[in-house]
Order: structure tokens, then sequence, then C-alpha cells
């Protein structure tokens, strides 16, 4: 099997990274000819007095009450966005921005897309480059480092009278700014950051071996990659510590961008079809099956030596020397373990399916829901039915 | 060549979807994922966006086929390749159509888990009436025809395709 000989790379987000890099929002705003923003949060980031430090940040706009939405739920639905789409238009507001984790994003693209697009029933854009119009200025300031969501070019919305969750993919749903300031994922406590980084680390190693796999997105993986070999674990120590904290959040962007160009594979697809199914935590379905994952795509050697470059990022050059040609795409998978297994002791991050309230009973389920998650045609391999099941059973 | 190109998607498309009615029939592979396909869900696959769709529907777990459709509207998925030589490397077996998505060559408008389910039908059909090399290339693995290339390929030309509404 061989990687693709056709690439395509799309990534026009700018990105303002660092301490007090929220200051810079008036100057981007400005730019962007934003006056009066929407803005999106919940109550929890209102609670941490995290939405006051941005709106401090931008107090030149005069923000009135009505322009922030503080009740958009874990999960990005059909309703909120109906509702925040209708204050937009109601408040003639001409920007948006986008306080927290990936529902809050995932809310704030579909709003993008319903006043864009001018429709009034987003099921309508349902599917991949649906979009055509001009998107309204869009910022983001991501709060849980770990999705990536602020450079990827997805968008998972609920329906509620269906609970099907309808998927957008389209490069207009990409951000026109995302600003990392460390102020805003500070209060993340280990457990959670723990979480958040392996989905980072997950996006960054199904990114260096899905079929899309090009140069470009390569080289966000494994900068990512080394971010996360150096800095997950000292962070997870140390969760009030600003240069691991930096570090991470720009590891889960670079992830980010990398899988939104790349896509992810068989371990998202499984972990979101175990999300779905059984109702667990996304990140915790994903630190299970990453190993196992990793594991099966051992028999494709391509991604044996796409591995190699994963123990180069994670461990560096004198484990890379050390460590026998042939070994070093399994050494790969030890080193991913060995963050895991670390992870574990410091928070008790999960390693058994069971831990976490998956039955055996569902596999038929989830393996349904994963073979027809879009991303699982970007995996390694031909993924088969039996595949899936022999990493929820290794990972039972 | 572009002209020739254009015939052979137009003759390879349809064959698609003839053959999508006969093996819905036939093939259990083809039944087991029409099976995730809600009653009545409709299809259209096109080589470019403003281009003939042809229009496929799911009833009682077969499909029937309603033959070309000018941008065909209230259908429930749309699949169409962004240019279409695209489309002529996939219909021409010289990529498999899972490739070319993750390529992202392929546009969908509508549900991804169904077009999912039409990928993988589409991927079958064509292990069918290509070359056994094309077969085993894109499915991975040794294909097994569950009737013969011969037979299904004059069966799905002396099929009728559907009339009236979709």
């Amino acid at each position: 099997m061989e990687t693709s000989n056709y690439f395509e790379f799309f990534n026009p987000v700018k990105i303002n990274s660092g301490e007090q890099a929220l200051s810079s929002l008036n100057y981007e705003l400005e730019q962007l000819h934003v006056s009066k923003p929407l803005i999106l949060t919940n109550q929890t980031l209102d609670e941490l007095k995290i939405l006051d430090i941005l709106v401090a940040s931008i107090k030149d706009l005069d923000i009135n009450q009505r322009q922030i939405i503080r009740t958009v739920p874990n999960q990005a639905n059909l309703e909120i966005v109906k509702k925040a789409s209708e204050r937009y238009r109601e408040l003639n507001c001409d920007g948006i921005i986008a306080l927290g984790g990936e529902a809050i994003i995932d809310t704030a693209k579909g709003v993008n897309l319903t006043i864009s697009e001018k429709v009034d029933d987003l099921k309508k854009l349902t599917g991949i480059e649906t979009a055509h119009g001009d998107m309204q200025p869009f910022i983001v300031v991501p709060t849980t480092g770990g999705t990536g969501s602020e450079a990827a070019l997805s968008a998972v919305i609920n329906d509620q009278s269906s609970n099907n969750n309808l998927e957008f993919i389209s490069s207009k749903l990409m951000p026109d700014l995302a600003v990392i300031d460390p102020r805003m994922t500070f209060k993340l406590p280990p457990r959670l950051t723990a979480s958040t980084g392996v989905d980072a680390l997950v996006h960054a190693v199904e990114a260096y071996t899905g079929l899309q796999k090009n140069p470009l997105s390569d080289a966000y993986a494994f900068a990512a990659l080394k971010l996360i070999g150096n800095n997950l674990k000292k962070l997870v120590n140390d969760v009030n510590n600003k240069k691991y904290r930096m570090a991470m959040n720009n590891a889960a962007l670079m992830a980010g961008i990398a899988f939104s160009n790349s896509h992810a594979g068989i371990i998202h697809a499984v972990g979101d079809a175990c999300e779905k199914i059984s109702e667990v935590s996304h990140g915790d379905a994903l630190a299970v099956l990453l190993p196992h994952g990793m594991f099966l795509n051992l028999k494709y050697n391509y991604c044996k030596n796409c591995y190699e470059d994963i123990l180069l990022a994670l461990e560096g050059t004198e484990k890379l020397i050390k460590t026998k040609e042939e070994d070093r795409a399994l050494m790969a998978v030890d080193a991913v373990v060995g963050i895991l297994s670390e992870l574990r002791f410091l928070t008790g991050i999960p390693v058994r399916l069971e831990e976490i309230g998956i039955k055996r009973s569902e596999f038929e389920q989830i393996i349904d829901k994963a073979m027809h998650n879009s991303t699982l045609l970007n995996s390694a391999g031909q993924v088969k039915r039996e595949d899936i099941k022999s990493i929820l059973e290794a990972a039972f | 060549m572009k002209y020739l190109h254009h015939i052979i998607d137009k003759f390879i498309l349809s064959l698609i979807g003839r053959s999508c009615t006969i093996l819905s029939d036939r093939d259990s592979r083809i039944k087991k994922e029409l099976s995730y396909l809600p009653e009545n869900f409709t299809a259209g696959v096109a080589v470019k966006k403003k281009g003939l769709y042809i229009v496929i529907k799911k009833q009682e777990n077969k499909v029937k086929y309603f033959g070309y459709h000018r941008y065909p509207e209230n259908i429930d998925l749309k699949l169409y390749f962004k240019d279409e030589e695209f489309a002529y490397q996939v219909l021409a077996a010289k990529e498999g159509i899972r490739q070319a998505f993750s390529e992202h060559k392929v546009v969908v408008e509508g549900d991804l888990e169904y077009a999912v389910s039409l990928i993988y039908i589409i991927e079958i059909v064509e292990a069918y009436i290509m070359s056994d090399q094309f077969a085993e290339e894109v499915l991975a693995s040794n294909f097994e025809r569950e009737i013969s290339r011969l037979q299904l390929i004059f069966r799905s030309l002396s099929l009728f395709r559907e009339k009236g509404e979709i």
C-alpha cells in the first residue's frame, strides 16, 4: 500500500499565541472590521471569570450583555445554533467570537454557516464543502487545549429531534483568527489536562499515518508530537506551569491543523463510536484505544516507517539510534504506552474499555457506527469489521 | 481525450447505477450495507457538480435505478467529484473511490454516514465490474463474486430504468 501522490492542504487561520495574546484582540477585531461581535460561551467559563478576561480585553467595543450567549451546552445542537443565529441577526452583529471548547466552537461554526449561507435549516448544509458564500469574521479563543477545533474545518452539531450528529466539513468553517492565551486554559485540572493532551496525541499520531498524510501535515504532526513528548507529563505534574501549558496548547493546535488536512483514522472512528453508543467520554475512549489502534497499524509497512518518526519525536534522537531499526515501530507504540501509563499513575486515566463502562454486548453497534464514520475511509489499509473488533477485544 | 473520458465516465456511472439494482438482489455484502440506509433513501452520483446525476433509491432493501437527472432536487444525498478528471480516475479503475474521498476529491451534500455506506456499495460494484487485480486493490482482500461479471453486465445493460417521480 502506498500513500497518496496528490494532496490538498488548507490553513488560512491567523494564530496569535502566547502570554497576553488576548491583548492583540482589539487590533485584530479592527482589522476584521468587527465592532459588534456575538460572543458564545458557557456558564462555567463565566463563573471561572474567564469570560471577564475576554471582555476586559475588548473593552473598547462596549459589549452589551445581550451580545453574550452563556448557555451553550456540552454538545453543540441545532437549537442553540438557531437561538444564537437569531440573536446575531436581531442585534445586527458583524462577527463571532467563540470562547470555549469544542462544543462552543462547533456552535459558533454552525452560527457562521447559518448566517453566511442565509439558511433557516442548517441540516440542508450537512456534508462536505456545501458552503459557498462569504463567511462572517470569526475568532476562536480556545479554553481546552486538545481538540484542535480552532484550526479544524469540521463541526459536529446534534439534531435533537432525531438524536443524529450532523457533520459539516468545509474550508469555510475555519476561523479567521485563533487566540491561544495561557490564561484561558490555566484552570484545567490534571485529569482533564491529561485527557485533552491524549486527544492531541491521537490527532497527531493519526495525521501522521492516514492515507492523506503529506509533507505539510507531517511537519505539523511531527512538531506537535515533539511538544507532546516533552511537555504533557510535565504539565500534568504541574498544571499551573505557563511554559508547559503553552507548549501543549500549541501542540494541540498543530495536531488540529495536521489532522484537519490529512484526517484522523481508525482510533478516532472507534472512539467516536464508543462515545455515541456507550455515552463515554471522548478523551477516555481515545486514551484506551490509542495503543491498540497503533498496534493494529503495525501490519502496514508505511505505518511502520511513520512510527519510526513518532519514536524520534516522542523520545528523541538518542533513543532512536539506540533502538534496532526493526524494533523502532514497536518502540514507538511502547513510547505511547509509557506516556499513557504515567498519565494513569498521575491522574487515573483509564486503560480498559470495561473500566469506562463499555459493555461487550455493545460491540456490534460500536463496530457498525465506526464503520460508517467518514474518518475510517482515511485510515491505513481498508479497515474491516474484524479489525475494529480486534481493537475492541484487545482494549476491553 | 477529454471527450473520450467523458463518454467512459458516463457509461461506467450508468453501469454502476444499474449494477447496484441487480446486486442489491444478489450480493450479501450490498444487502448488508443497504440495511444501514433508511427506507426510501435516495442518492445521486455525478462526475461533477453541474453534471448529470445517476439517481438510485432504496426500497424494501433493494435498489431502484432512476437513470440520469440534471442536478436533482429533494434527494437525500448527492455525491460528486470536484472535477470530471478526478471522476475518470475512479470510474476507469485507476484509483479507488475511498482513496479519492481521502484526497478531498469528492464532495458530499447530505449525511456523511450514509455517504460512507454509498462509497462501500460503489466499491463493491466496481470490484464486480473491474479487473480482479483492481478488486483486490480497492478491497484489500480476495474478492468473491456472488454473480459472474458477464452475467452482471449483461443483466445491467438490459435493465430498464424506473419511470416517474423519484
